[in-house]
């Protein structure tokens, strides 16, 4: 793929709108709609809008995502491996480890040497699949997920999978899959963006607004990230000296004169923009009033956890996530880094689920309680897993590499099977044996639980017809 | 049929028909295949029957005609010229079984029943084919005839009009002066208009007032930068590397290439020539080496575990995309991992054409984030020229200074008896481990250490009372390192132990080895006796890492074994502290080992406060340094210094002229006398090697900065007891400073209490002695061994004297004489610090001197190759440098480098580089290319819409000396160009609806530059300074906060806040918020447009980013102090036509005015609220003016800043 000219969508759909006979039926129809006016995202929501109504039966509204930035390793968290115990210390079987290629981090280190998991596993939920002790609380909502422990992924560093991850290809300027289904399906939220993201976790690994970008799309697709600090949308905040009010009445006053203009020129594109400043104006009460957790009952906020007060931190985003769903944001993705345990697996990993287990099945929790769960989609994972050999001196604090050839991540809600574990990795958690999933397939089955056919959802660009699946994908039938 | 009366089913129809300039088909002509069939084969069939060989179904190809006419592989013929009945892809599309028709169900392709239609009609006319326009030379076309003769100002509009008669369109009347001032302005310089430029040209009654507009706009300077901008979207141009690190790089300087080309109006064709290849023109010059960074513009990984090979890779194909995109407009991308799918370039040629680009010579992986990326060149400024050559002559005056000293001094060797007398045995091992160590640290054959002692063992020890006793079978040994007790070794040192051999079961060979310290090879200092079977350093036998020392005394008694320290490569300066025993085959007894020496083993103390801050250093402090004489306390000369506090309180220096080098084991030292009636309660040292990150503390927690437990907040233990001097020491390797780190800076620190100070610096068991500064025969000797003597002095010294040149003696003695002997400080100490001041600086001139990455060929080529699926890992056949066949034939002389490649894109010969050119050009212009895909004339690209027009202005380039300034004038002089964009009623939007035949002006939002531009244009805030780094204007505080928060981000000051966009620092993973919001690219790899979005987060960027809330208030106050404005409206005006170039309507005064009045009101009820708004940003303001009246105006200035028109080309 290479860059192109981007259409110039909206310009051409403007245009366009007072002239349909050209324009051919879609998806795409639904963005449009919700270009020229927020209230249509209400609209034009998924069920029923003559201008296209979803594939299938949409069991999922919304999707949360919680990405686990750094690579989790699932040996330690999701996969046991009793044999790592017994072998701990001695090289791994040469055909386990196969032809594969390793970062220069631990292709020079001399030796592959198998190694355990220091914490125990143990057996959860009515279905009894095994997991960490570190994970107390996803353990205590096993039967609401669906494990896949059989995900496999392509590229072996950060950049490229993480890319991979978020858009189905390892090359950078394709659209992530939040702007995928938010080009496909709008917002029914009138005074939110429609994708948002946030970051939390240690400086490890930098995360580029590449990652929520939505590339070829229109830019109104892609991903706004809610700053941890000062205004939690850019620029939301009015200068001193103008107050609420007073800034409504510029927006009026702005509008008004626009209105003039466009009575003169005739041009729809004015009427995009008073659009707009209104949804603009909107958010600047709808925002402030969404990151307000004042109204929160001290029971949910202890539900996520001390850290859910704390702006910045995995729980409090975790709240946030929620109360955006609520008011129908269509994608909220959360990145949380600090899993590239490359030197010191027991600690890294007390400290990541330490920062991570409570509120994640809080989320989940919390959308059951209020009966969100069954219309959001929860989704757990990273870009690929860490590898069964250590990294390092065994003896010492030794940490494990990058592995793509398997690793673990979890679904919950929005038509999710809850207890059921699909995929089987071999006895060192090395290679997949049975059941492979690929990170195209986890998109197919997201966009399928959105009422979506992955192969149907595409944007033609460059001379070609793009899809977040690119030409590959297949729906997991076991977990739906 | 007039076409006012066509029905809409109708317009639909025509509008399906690709646009080119000939009539459509439909009219009765014969079918066009380059204009009628291919994209409807390309859209629907050549995915399995086309050019890539690897998705071929059924054998045949639909885009080559021998192919489509033979038989397939089932026997049937896909087509039958003349003979539509029986091709079978007739048969197909018309296949009323599903599972027989063309294209397949699961392609989700349908053929409308006029492509159909289309299709036969082609084949029954014979089918013939022909090559893609694009593909095919542009040939100057004939102006064509047009109806209305008297609106055609140049050939362009011929072109225009005859499509809109063709359509029954008629252009739209000319636009209002104001907007065309306007207009031309915003498209050619990106800047509006001044409203006295609007002004005369509204009264300029002259026939030629536009096209002396246009030859005033195209003078400008400006026009360089708005080219700019386009050309580093093409180019990737961003200021840091990309990837997961994004270091910043320095590349302004092709940036400024740009711009300046672009005003001169560089040709087009040298403009391409220099960048692609500048540097392998004869002779380049700096201006071509410049441009070559081009190339270099690509992203850069950093990033440790990334793969070198992978990233030739990457860099290569990068700049085959941007060579496809930017000159030739194809997508070659896609034949990256497979043969094209739509255009005729396979993967071979694709590969083929990244081996012009995979010599260039630059860094692959790096984890220096932030170091320059060579091959740069250095761009001095003039007052660079200047410095240096200032500083030169001061060096020279000063060289000239200490040649005549240095004539001057008689040195005489001091006389004395030598140093052997002095020579006394220092033990390490004797009995025990020595304290502090670590025994048998390192893995490996080791025993535990085991003592004999004399009553059990029936031996006598060599010493004391017992002995190790190491053996069993192959290679033992016990070990030790990290002893508090060191050796220091000096100039001609022996090490010695003792070892007997166990008479029953007697060893081949003994070895000894000794421990100094990481930075000082560690183990590999080794002695073996016996044979050579101890496998230890045996890759280096016969240097200090496997010395054979000599044979095995005889078995049964101790024996005394010696080797001269510098045979295990321990020189003077080592430090040893630890020792290993190790045998082969048998037994021994190892007892009393150490060091014969002459040099004192206690630490050269270097330092650096005593009485006076050292030289260089700036004193700085809460307060100011307090010195204190006798009958204070005063541990050492004449005075110390002395600090009260209540709380947290400090003096400290930086940037002492000779830092003191950090070596191994050396020791931080600093003398404390805490007062017994007013004790504090914390005491702390910091040192500082260019960060203050060096921390140790006695007494209680309770300074904040660094992080508790780590080199850069060390507990070290209690308060010293007050009343009395203590000694504070620190192992320098405990706070994080090691080897080679220079110490400038120094801190004394308390949490209250009164602190006497004194006697600060670094004790080394490595540094020269005392007595080595009067002796030249001494230091010789540790000269080798000193890192802080120059490299070619450090060589000549090691040379043995009598061996030496005359050269290397006086090279040696210099140095001795300019830097160390203590008999000549006074003479040479100031020459040699005003020396090194000036070499310091002329480093930081030189230093500071701009550089750019350009590029370089490697000596040799690097083997390109076939990468299946485009995975480095995987490669196929070898490719050398080579344009894809559908060029035709290589050139004579074929262009097998970057150079041949950019003579050939700027060559007659070549089809596309001028059509894209003239493209992007005619975009500029109109909002919107003719091809409408501008990185995209391939098949699959959108057709031209004026095809005939396009190759005009493409000839019109070669026939004009490739000037794009030249171009450009026509097209804005031309009369389609001046045509209003007020939407007309009448059919023209039902006929035309995406006005691809330009029916009127095209109305279109600024870009994210312009749109900051323009509004600082109009406040009158935007600085004019041309080129330079790039600067770093507001941000948001904590943009970075959760993403790299070590990224720098220093808010400009003065007029670099209001330097127009293009020179806003880019950072390419994390672009400025404003500008990303606006749909500007991120720049990471080549973009050939940006898009136009309209969101709810522009809204609030314009309505409250600092920018542009204090453009607003300035543009206030300069409205309100305008000599031109008397009264409101007035001054509403002003505003107004500042902002859009028109004055407002009656309407639009009249609600300004209503604004105004209002919040004249509002504010007056508000005086603070007024005064905040009143006085925002860093911008002065007028005191005068009433902070009411201000914000008032300010909100005023705010809406109109943000009104769609103000943000739009009209």
């Amino acid at each position: 793929m290479t860059p192109d000219m981007p259409h110039d969508f909206v310009e051409r759909l403007l245009t366009r709108r007072r002239f349909l006979t050209r324009t051919s039926a879609g998806l795409g129809l639904l963005a449009v709609a919700s270009i020229l006016d927020p209230k249509a995202l209400v609209r034009a929501a998924p069920s029923g809008d003559a201008l296209g109504s979803p594939h299938f039966q949409p069991r999922a509204k919304r999707v949360i995502h919680l990405f686990m930035g750094g690579g989790p390793s699932h040996v330690d968290l999701f996969d046991p491996k009793p044999k790592l115990r017994e072998l701990h210390g001695e090289e791994m079987p040469k055909d386990v480890l196969g032809q594969q290629r390793v970062t220069l981090m631990t292709r020079n280190q001399g030796h592959f040497r198998a190694a355990t998991t220091p914490y125990g596993f143990s057996r959860r939920g009515a279905s009894g699949v095994e997991m960490s002790d570190l994970l107390p609380h996803i353990g205590g909502i096993a039967d609401e997920i669906c494990l896949i422990r059989s995900l496999h992924t392509e590229p072996i560093n950060h950049d490229p999978a993480v890319t991979f991850m978020q858009t189905g290809r390892p090359q950078p300027g394709l659209p992530c899959m939040g702007s995928w289904v938010t080009y496909g399906l709008g917002s029914e939220s009138a005074d939110l963006p429609r994708f948002v993201v946030m970051l939390s976790g240690p400086f490890d690994q930098p995360i580029p607004s590449r990652y929520y970008h939505s590339g070829f799309l229109p830019s109104e697709y892609q991903g706004v990230q809610f700053q941890p600090g000062g205004d939690p949308v850019l620029y939301l905040g009015n200068p001193p000296g103008v107050t609420k009010e007073k800034r409504g009445a510029l927006v009026a006053d702005v509008n008004d004169l626009n209105r003039m203009r466009c009575d003169c020129v005739g041009d729809p594109e004015i009427e995009a923009r008073i659009t707009s400043f209104e949804l603009a104006f909107r958010m600047q009460t709808a925002v402030p009033e969404l990151m307000d957790l004042g109204s929160e009952p001290a029971s949910v906020l202890d539900m996520y956890g001390p850290d859910a007060r704390t702006p910045g931190t995995f729980a409090h985003n975790c709240l946030v996530a929620r109360r955006l769903v609520e008011r129908g944001v269509r994608f909220v993705q959360l990145f949380h880094r600090g899993w590239d345990a490359h030197g010191n697996i027991v600690n890294e990993l007390k400290r990541q689920t330490a920062a991570t287990d409570r509120p994640s099945a809080a989320l989940v929790a919390d959308l059951k309680m209020r009966g969100l769960l069954d219309e959001t989609l929860v989704v757990w994972g990273g870009e690929f897993g860490r590898t069964a050999y250590g990294q390092g001196d065994l003896s010492g604090a030794f940490g494990r590499d990058h592995h793509p050839r398997c690793f673990s991540v979890w679904l919950a809600g929005g038509g999710i099977r809850g207890g059921v574990t699909i995929g089987e990795t071999d006895e060192f958690g090395y290679n997949v044996v049975s059941d492979p999933v690929h990170v195209n397939d986890l998109h197919a089955t997201l966009l399928y639980c959105l009422g979506i056919d992955h192969e149907r959802l595409t944007f033609r660009f460059g001379g070609r017809d793009f899809r977040l699946t690119d030409v590959a994908g297949k729906l997991i039938s076991q977990a739906t | 049929m007039a076409p006012i009366q066509l029905l809409p089913a109708v317009f639909a129809a025509i509008l399906a028909m690709p646009p080119g300039d000939a009539r459509p088909a439909s009219d009765g002509s014969r079918v066009s295949f380059d204009r009628d069939v291919r994209s409807i084969l390309a859209e629907n069939c050549f995915a399995c029957h086309g050019p890539d060989p690897a998705a071929r179904k059924a054998g045949f190809r639909l885009d080559v005609r021998d192919s489509a006419t033979r038989p397939a592989k089932d026997g049937l013929v896909p087509v039958v010229p003349g003979d539509p009945g029986n091709s079978e892809l007739v048969r197909r599309i018309r296949a009323a079984d599903v599972s027989d028709r063309m294209p397949p169900a699961e392609t989700k392709k349908t053929l409308a029943e006029s492509e159909k239609a289309l299709l036969e009609r082609w084949i029954a006319e014979g089918a013939e084919y022909e090559p893609h326009w694009a593909f095919v030379r542009p040939v100057r076309p004939s102006v064509p005839g047009v109806s209305d003769p008297s609106w055609v100002r140049n050939e362009v509009d011929a072109f225009i009009l005859a499509r809109l008669d063709a359509a029954g369109l008629k252009p739209s009347p000319e636009a209002d002066r104001a907007t065309l001032a306007r207009r031309l302005h915003l498209d050619l310089l990106g800047l509006p208009p001044s409203v006295g430029v609007v002004e005369s040209f509204e009264s300029d009654p002259r026939p030629d007032a536009y096209e002396r507009l246009v030859a005033a706009v195209l003078s400008s300077p400006r026009f360089g930068e708005k080219m700019a901008v386009q050309w580093m979207d093409l180019a990737r141009f961003g200021d840091t590397n990309g990837y997961h690190f994004d270091s910043t790089r320095e590349m302004w300087l092709w940036r400024d290439w740009v711009i300046d080309a672009f005003n001169a109006d560089m040709p087009f064709d040298r403009f391409v020539i220099e960048q692609i290849a500048g540097d392998l023109l004869p002779d380049p010059t700096i201006g071509q080496l410049i441009a070559s960074g081009f190339n270099r513009n690509t992203r850069f990984n950093e990033e440790g575990g990334a793969d070198p090979e992978e990233f030739v890779v990457t860099y290569a194909k990068d700049r085959v995309n941007t060579l496809g995109q930017t000159f030739l407009g194809m997508t070659l991308g896609c034949a990256e991992c497979h043969s094209h799918k739509y255009d005729p370039v396979t993967q071979r040629e694709y590969y083929a054409l990244t081996a012009y680009f995979n010599s260039i010579d630059e860094p692959m992986v790096s984890m220096n984030h932030g170091q320059k990326l060579p091959p740069l060149v250095k761009v001095p400024r003039p007052e660079d020229e200047r410095a240096l050559a200032d500083l030169r002559k001061e060096k020279a005056a000063l060289d000239a200074s200490i040649a005549a000293a240095l004539a001057e001094v008689e040195y005489a060797e001091p006389g004395g008896d030598g140093a052997e007398r002095d020579r006394v045995e220092i033990v390490l091992f004797d009995d025990a481990v020595p304290a502090g160590a670590t025994a048998n640290p390192v893995e490996g054959e080791n025993v535990a250490w085991e003592f004999a002692g004399a009553s059990a063992d029936a031996f006598v020890p060599a010493s004391g009372e017992r002995a190790a006793r190491v053996g069993g079978a192959g290679t033992r040994q016990v070990s030790f390192r990290g002893a508090e007790k060191k050796l220091r070794v000096g100039p001609g040192d022996r090490l010695f132990a003792h070892v007997c051999l166990d008479p029953s079961d007697p060893p081949d060979a003994v070895m000894l080895q000794f421990h100094a310290g990481d930075s000082r090879g560690g183990w590999n200092h080794r002695a073996f006796f016996g044979e050579d079977v101890i496998a230890h350093g045996a890759d280096a036998k016969g240097t200090a890492a496997h010395f054979r020392a000599g044979g095995l005394p005889a078995p049964g008694r101790f024996a005394r074994l010696e080797v001269d320290a510098a045979a295990v490569g321990l020189f003077p300066g080592s430090v040893v502290n630890g020792l290993a025993f190790t045998t082969h085959g048998g037994t021994a007894l190892f007892d009393r080992a150490g060091l014969v020496t002459a040099t004192p083993q206690s630490p050269e103390e270097i330092v650096l406060v005593d009485d006076e801050a050292p030289d260089g250093a700036k004193l700085e402090g809460d307060s100011p340094w307090e010195w204190v004489e006798a009958p204070r306390p005063v541990f050492s000369g004449k005075r110390a210094t002395f600090r009260k506090g209540t709380a947290l309180t400090q003096h400290f220096f930086t940037d002492a002229a000779r830092p003191a080098t950090i070596r191994e084991d050396d020791v931080l030292f600093a003398h404390v006398f805490p007062d017994a009636n007013d004790p504090p309660r914390t005491v702390m040292l910091q040192w500082n090697d260019g960060a203050w990150e060096h921390r140790a503390y006695w007494g209680e927690d309770l300074v904040p900065w660094g992080k508790d437990g780590t080199a850069s907040r060390r507990r070290m233990g209690e308060l010293p007891e007050p009343g009395r001097w203590a000694r504070l020491e620190v192992t320098a390797s405990d706070v994080g400073l090691a080897p080679g780190a220079k110490v400038s800076g120094f801190a004394f620190t308390q949490v209250g209490g009164s602190v006497y100070w004194d006697r600060a610096g670094v004790a080394s068991l490595s540094a020269v002695p005392a007595r080595a500064r009067v002796s030249l025969a001494e230091w010789e000797a540790w000269a080798p061994g000193d890192e802080r003597v120059p490299a070619d002095v450090r060589e000549a010294a090691a040379v043995p004297g009598e061996k030496r040149t005359a050269e290397q003696s006086k090279l040696v003695r210099d140095h001795f004489l300019r830097r160390v002997f203590e008999g000549t400080r006074e003479t040479f100490d100031p020459l040699e610090e005003r020396r090194d001041s000036t070499l310091k600086r002329l480093a930081e001139v030189d230093a500071a001197i701009p550089t750019t990455m350009i590029s370089r060929e490697l000596p040799e080529r690097r083997p390109a190759y076939v990468l299946e699926r485009g995975d480095f890992l995987q490669r196929g056949e070898e490719v050398g440098p080579a344009l894809p066949a559908l060029f035709g034939a290589p050139l004579s002389g074929a262009p097998e480098s970057r150079l041949g490649l950019a003579r050939w894109l700027t060559g007659d010969e070549n089809p596309l580089v001028a059509r894209v050119l003239a493209n992007r050009l005619f975009a500029l212009a109109f909002g919107e290319g003719i091809v409408r895909s501008l990185g995209d004339f391939g098949t699959q690209g959108d057709p031209p819409s004026h095809g005939a027009l396009l190759d005009w202005l493409a000839t019109e380039l070669h026939l004009d000396g490739w000037s794009v300034k030249e171009l450009l004038r026509t097209l804005v002089t031309s009369a389609a160009y001046r045509q209003s964009s007020v939407v007309r009623p009448g059919p023209h939007d039902e006929v035309d609806p995406e006005n691809r035949l330009l029916h009127r002006a095209r109305r279109f939002r600024l870009s994210a530059e312009e749109v900051r531009d323009n509004a600082l244009a109009v406040a009158g805030l935007l600085s004019e300074k041309i080129g330079g780094p790039s600067v770093m204007p507001y941000q948001p505080d904590d943009f970075y906060k959760g993403k790299k928060e070590d990224w720098p981000w220093e808010t400009a000051t003065g007029e670099d806040l209001w330097r127009r966009g293009l020179y806003t620092f880019w950072r390419r993973t994390c672009l400025h918020p404003s500008f990303a919001i606006f749909d500007a690219p991120s720049r990471e790899q080549c973009v050939v447009w940006r898009a136009r979005t309209n969101t709810p987060l522009q809204a609030l960027t314009t309505m409250n980013d600092p920018t542009f809330v204090e453009a607003a208030r300035v543009l206030a106050q300069s409205v309100l102090t305008a000599s031109s404005a008397a009264d409101d409206v007035g001054r509403l005006k002003l505003a107004f036509r500042r902002a859009v170039a028109r004055p407002p309507s009656a309407t639009e005064t009249a609600k300004l005015r209503e604004i105004l009045d209002r919040e004249r009101a509002a504010f007056a009820a508000d005086p603070d609220g007024a005064r905040a708004l009143a006085s925002f940003g860093a911008t002065p303001r007028p005191e005068t003016l009433d902070p009411v009246e201000h914000a008032a105006m300010t909100a005023v200035a705010n809406v109109i800043l943000n009104l769609d028109e103000t943000v739009t080309r009209e």
